[in-house]
C-alpha cells in the first residue's frame, strides 16, 4: 500500500470516529449536563435565545436535588409560576421550597408561554415511571389543556418519547397523529422535522453535546438578545426576566384590551340560561374533558396540582356582576372538571390583592410568597400519608 | 531516513485531526440542522 493511500484511508477513518467520539462525549453530557446554580429557566437558557434545554438536562435538574426520603415537587406551567415579575431571589418557588422544608426538594421547571403538560409534566412522568416520589405542580387557564406536541416546547415531547422516558400512553400519540393531520402542510412538516431530530438525537446525542458546551464552554447561535456577546456561553449570563416595579407604576397597559383578555376568560365557555343562570358550554368542555383523558396518563394524575389562575382584582371588578358570575362558574366548573378526571385542582388569586399583582395575570414578591403559601398547602395535602 | 519518518508521520497525525475534526463538525451540523431558525418570541399578556 502506497504513503498516498494510507494518508487516505487514515482520513476516511478518522471522520466516523471523531463523529462517534462527539456522539459519546453527547451520551456521556446526558447524564449529567445542567444549568449550575439553578432557580428558573430566564431568557438565556430558554428558546427566547435559541437555547432549547433538552429533557436529560430538565431531569439531570430534578434528579440533582433529590436524595432518598425527599418528595420532588416538579413545577411546570407558564409564565406566571415561571415568576414573570419576581425577582430571582424572590421567587416564588424558593419561597415554596422554604415552606416546605428539607423533605422536599422544589424544582421549578416552567417556561413562559408554556401550556400545562409541556415539559416539566414529562419529567415528572419520567421520575415517577422510574419510582421517585413526585408531585407535580402546573397551572392553566379555564379551558386550556393544550397538547404535549405541536408548541414551543414540543421539542421535549419527542425527545423525551425517543429516549423512552414516558409511560406507554397510546391515546397521547394518537390524538397528537389525529391533530397533525387537521394540521396546515407547514405544521406538518415542522413536526415531522422535530420527530426526525430526535429519532437521530436519540441515536446521536447531538443536543446533549451541543448544549452542554453551548452552556459551558462557548455558544455558536446568534440571536438579538445575545447579539452583543452571542459567543459567551450561556453560563456566564445571569437571570434578567422583568420585576414588577412600584406599586404607581403597574397596570399602565390599555384598560380596554387588558379587559378583553379578562372576558376572554370566560365569555366562550358559558351562555346564560334563563333559569339555570350560567351554563358551561359543552363542546369546549368536551373536547378539554378529551384532551386531558388523551395527554396525561392515569398514574401521574392523582399527583398532579393543577392551578386555575385568576386574574388581577383591578381587572375583574370592572367586570359587569353577570360578567363577574360567569367567570365564577366557568372557573368554578373547570375545577370540577379536573378533579373529575382524578387531579387536584385549586383556584388561586381570588383573594390577592392588587399589589400582589406585577400586571393582568402575572404575580408580584407578594403575590408570589401567597402561592408558595397556598401551594405548600396543597403539597402537603396531596403529599400526606 | 528519519526526517522522512518524521514527515511521514507528522502527515498521518495532521489527516486524522483533519478526519476527526470532520466528524465533530458533522455532528455539530445535525445539531444545527434541527436547531430553528427563528428564537421563540415571548410576548406578556
Amino acid at each position: 500500500m502506497t504513503f498516498l493511500k494510507i494518508k487516505n484511508l487514515v482520513f476516511l477513518l478518522t471522520i466516523p470516529l471523531g463523529f462517534g467520539l462527539a456522539t459519546w462525549f453527547g451520551l456521556n453530557a446526558e447524564s449529567y449536563s445542567k444549568p449550575s446554580r439553578f432557580v428558573r429557566f430566564h431568557y438565556h437558557i430558554s428558546p427566547e435565545t435559541l437555547f432549547f434545554p433538552t429533557f436529560s438536562m430538565m431531569e439531570n435538574l430534578a434528579l440533582s436535588r433529590w436524595k432518598p426520603g425527599k418528595t420532588i415537587v416538579i413545577i411546570a406551567g407558564n409564565s406566571i409560576l415561571n415568576g414573570y415579575g419576581q425577582n430571582e431571589t424572590d421567587l416564588w418557588s424558593l419561597r415554596l421550597q422554604d415552606e416546605l422544608g428539607e423533605r422536599y426538594a422544589v424544582v421549578n421547571l416552567s417556561f413562559r408561554g408554556a401550556l400545562p403538560f409541556e415539559g416539566g409534566m414529562l419529567v415528572a412522568e419520567s421520575l415517577q415511571r422510574r419510582g421517585l416520589p413526585v408531585v407535580l405542580v402546573t397551572n392553566t387557564s379555564p379551558g386550556t389543556v393544550g397538547r404535549v406536541a405541536g408548541e414551543t416546547y414540543g421539542y421535549l415531547y419527542y425527545d423525551a418519547l425517543y429516549k423512552q422516558r414516558l409511560y406507554s400512553h397510546p391515546a397521547r400519540s394518537a390524538n397528537i397523529l389525529e391533530w397533525e393531520k387537521t394540521a396546515s402542510k407547514t405544521v406538518r412538516e415542522q413536526q415531522t422535522e422535530l420527530r426526525l431530530g430526535s429519532l437521530l438525537d436519540s441515536w446521536f446525542h447531538f443536543q446533549g453535546l451541543w448544549h452542554h458546551i453551548s452552556y459551558r464552554y462557548f455558544s455558536t447561535t446568534w440571536n438579538q438578545r445575545t447579539r452583543l456577546k452571542f459567543w459567551q456561553s450561556r453560563d456566564k449570563y445571569s437571570d434578567d426576566l422583568p420585576v414588577a416595579p412600584g406599586y404607581e407604576q403597574r397596570f399602565q397597559s390599555d384598560l380596554s384590551s387588558e379587559l378583553e383578555i379578562t372576558r376572554g376568560f370566560s365569555i366562550n365557555l358559558a351562555e346564560l340560561d334563563a333559569k339555570a343562570g350560567w351554563k358551561l358550554l359543552q363542546p369546549p368542555m368536551e373536547i378539554a374533558g378529551d384532551l386531558i383523558e388523551d395527554m396525561i396518563p392515569k398514574p401521574i394524575r392523582a399527583r398532579t396540582i393543577v392551578l386555575l389562575s385568576q386574574n388581577a382584582p383591578i381587572y375583574r371588578s370592572k367586570l359587569t356582576s353577570s360578567e363577574r358570575d360567569r367567570d365564577e362558574s366557568v372557573f368554578k366548573g373547570y375545577a370540577a372538571l379536573w378533579e373529575s378526571y382524578g387531579f387536584t385542582c385549586k383556584i388561586v388569586g381570588e383573594d390577592f390583592v392588587n399589589q400582589d399583582f406585577y400586571d393582568r395575570s402575572h404575580l408580584s414578591a407578594t403575590g408570589g410568597s401567597k402561592l408558595a403559601h397556598l401551594v405548600a398547602d396543597y403539597v402537603r395535602h396531596l403529599t400526606r400519608p | 531516513m528519519i526526517p522522512s519518518l518524521l514527515r511521514q508521520s507528522g502527515a498521518l497525525a495532521l489527516r486524522a485531526l483533519l478526519g476527526l475534526a470532520i466528524g465533530i463538525f458533522a455532528h455539530y451540523l445535525l445539531y444545527r440542522f434541527f436547531l430553528p431558525v427563528q428564537p421563540f418570541i415571548y410576548v406578556a399578556f
